[in-house]
């Protein structure tokens, strides 16, 4: 089994104690080579530029304060944009603000949490 | 014993000891005849960041993009994702060692997203170009990665996977169980059962003033509705592989819980909408809601989904929200301005 171990496995197989984690090694490698034919690539491409903004965007819908949030990329960014444009006056103009308050979440007041709903229910199917 | 493949995702604590119940748990499925195959991609993250650095360089991405997908080879989950289809294709059951839980959260927000209705950041041109100027097998390994992903998620809503939480019975057990129930729930996948790990049992000759406390905790776990397995602490078990290797039927044989409800929309008597979002296993103290444009973001303690608004809600304004049971029931109000007819 070894012979064909591929790239992500992990472990030993049972009675087989001398390959390490992530047996690569002895595997095939990560082979980018030997995939399926191209279509669809248009979307693909949306999808990924769809990842990068769920992974940046979301965290960032938080951060109120830029100055408070040097690891975000996004806010890093509205710094450097703010800095070109304040250059003349120093004064923020409507537009980055308008484009900061779209960046940012508008939380809600949740009602308060009535007595009787607070426990989550057990599922059914556990019978106790 | 086994009809058909079935996929059983492990994530805990870090430390907890997830890489030792997915090996202790596939040999002692072995062992009943069942093969399993233990998938642990984290090793494996060299070679998708060389195949983004070229993505990157073939882009002509600023200094400000090159780290967008930097960002995405950062999530832990990604190499993970390719491992489970090819291990799907060769069939038997999946032990996939997903690690942390946070890490594991941020890969199930990513594939629960959807795919519109988000501010851009990065112009869809940069990718477009990106992709029209990779090498063949760049650009297929791309569409690879991303037909894992929309195969995966197929995996995982599919009645024969299961997720599991991996813990230790350390204080706080009870608030990090209930808080990654409910982050689970929020990404809509669930927790099918809770494996505590390193449980000290009574009369094994352990020091009680320090036992005890932790069989409490495991036991303040039975009410959550969610099925508890213990792990023993065994004193010539140290990485508790024997113990998980006599738990390994147990673990196999846990039911699926529901998953949450898709989302739904209620027209009110007064013209508004409710809009209704299923969070069982949710402490409503956790949740928070809130509006960013056109698309509703859902926090559960510091986790969140953010979804496209449906038009007839983006035309509206929030005016409350709050949990009814296992539901979130935000309520919306017709913005006056966008709906001229309502006036």
């Amino acid at each position: 089994m070894s012979g064909d171990r591929p790239w992500w496995f992990s472990g030993e197989t049972p009675g087989d104690e001398s390959t390490g984690a992530h047996g690569r090694a002895g595997g095939g490698g990560f082979s980018l080579s030997s995939l399926a034919s191209l279509s669809s690539l248009a979307s693909g491409a949306q999808q990924i530029v769809d990842m990068a903004k769920q992974a940046i965007v979301v965290p960032h819908a938080a951060h109120d304060d830029p100055d408070q949030h040097g690891d975000c990329i996004i806010c890093r960014g509205q710094l450097a944009l703010g800095e070109v444009r304040g250059r003349p006056g120093g004064a923020v103009d409507d537009e980055s603000q308008a484009a900061k308050a779209g960046a940012t979440v508008q939380w809600i007041d949740l009602d308060p949490v009535r007595p009787d709903s607070g426990v989550p229910e057990a599922d059914p199917r556990l019978g106790t | 014993m086994l009809k058909r493949s079935r996929l059983l995702i492990l994530s805990g604590q870090s430390g907890a000891g997830t890489t030792s119940a997915a090996r202790g748990i596939r040999d002692g499925l072995g062992s009943r005849g069942v093969a399993a195959t233990v998938i642990d991609s984290r090793g494996s993250e060299v070679e998708i960041e060389a195949l983004v650095d070229r993505a990157i360089a073939s882009a002509g991405l600023g200094t400000l993009a090159h780290e967008l997908p930097r960002i995405l080879v950062r999530l832990e989950g990604l190499a993970g994702i390719l491992a489970v289809r090819e291990a799907a294709a060769r069939g038997g059951a999946i032990l996939w060692d997903a690690g942390e839980t946070g890490a594991f959260l941020r890969l199930m927000t990513l594939l629960s997203s959807t795919r519109s209705g988000m501010a851009g950041i990065l112009p869809p041109l940069a990718a477009m170009r990106a992709a029209q100027s990779l090498s063949q097998a760049d650009l297929a390994a791309w569409q690879m990665i991303l037909g894992a992903i929309d195969e995966v998620q197929a995996l995982l809503a599919d009645e024969d996977s299961r997720i599991l939480l991996v813990v230790v019975p350390d204080e706080g057990l009870d608030e990090l169980v209930a808080t990654r129930i409910g982050q689970l729930s929020l990404v809509r996948a669930g927790c099918d059962g809770i494996l505590v790990n390193r449980v000290p049992r009574a009369g094994e000759g352990w020091p009680e003033s320090w036992a005890q406390p932790q069989r409490r905790r495991v036991e303040s776990l039975l009410g959550l509705g969610v099925p508890v397995i213990e792990i023993p602490q065994l004193v010539d078990d140290s990485p508790g592989a024997g113990a998980f290797r006599a738990a390994a039927g147990e673990v196999f044989d846990v039911g699926r819980l529901p998953r949450p409800l898709p989302d739904s929309i209620e027209e009110r008597d007064d013209g508004g909408y409710d809009l209704h979002v299923h969070l069982p296993g949710v402490r409503p103290e956790l949740v928070r809601v809130g509006r960013l444009g056109d698309a509703l973001v859902t926090d559960v303690a510091g986790l969140r989904r953010q979804m496209a608004l449906a038009p007839v809600l983006a035309r509206c304004v929030i005016e409350g929200a709050g949990m009814d049971g296992d539901r979130l029931v935000v309520r919306f109000g017709r913005n006056r301005a966008l709906w001229p007819e309502a006036s």
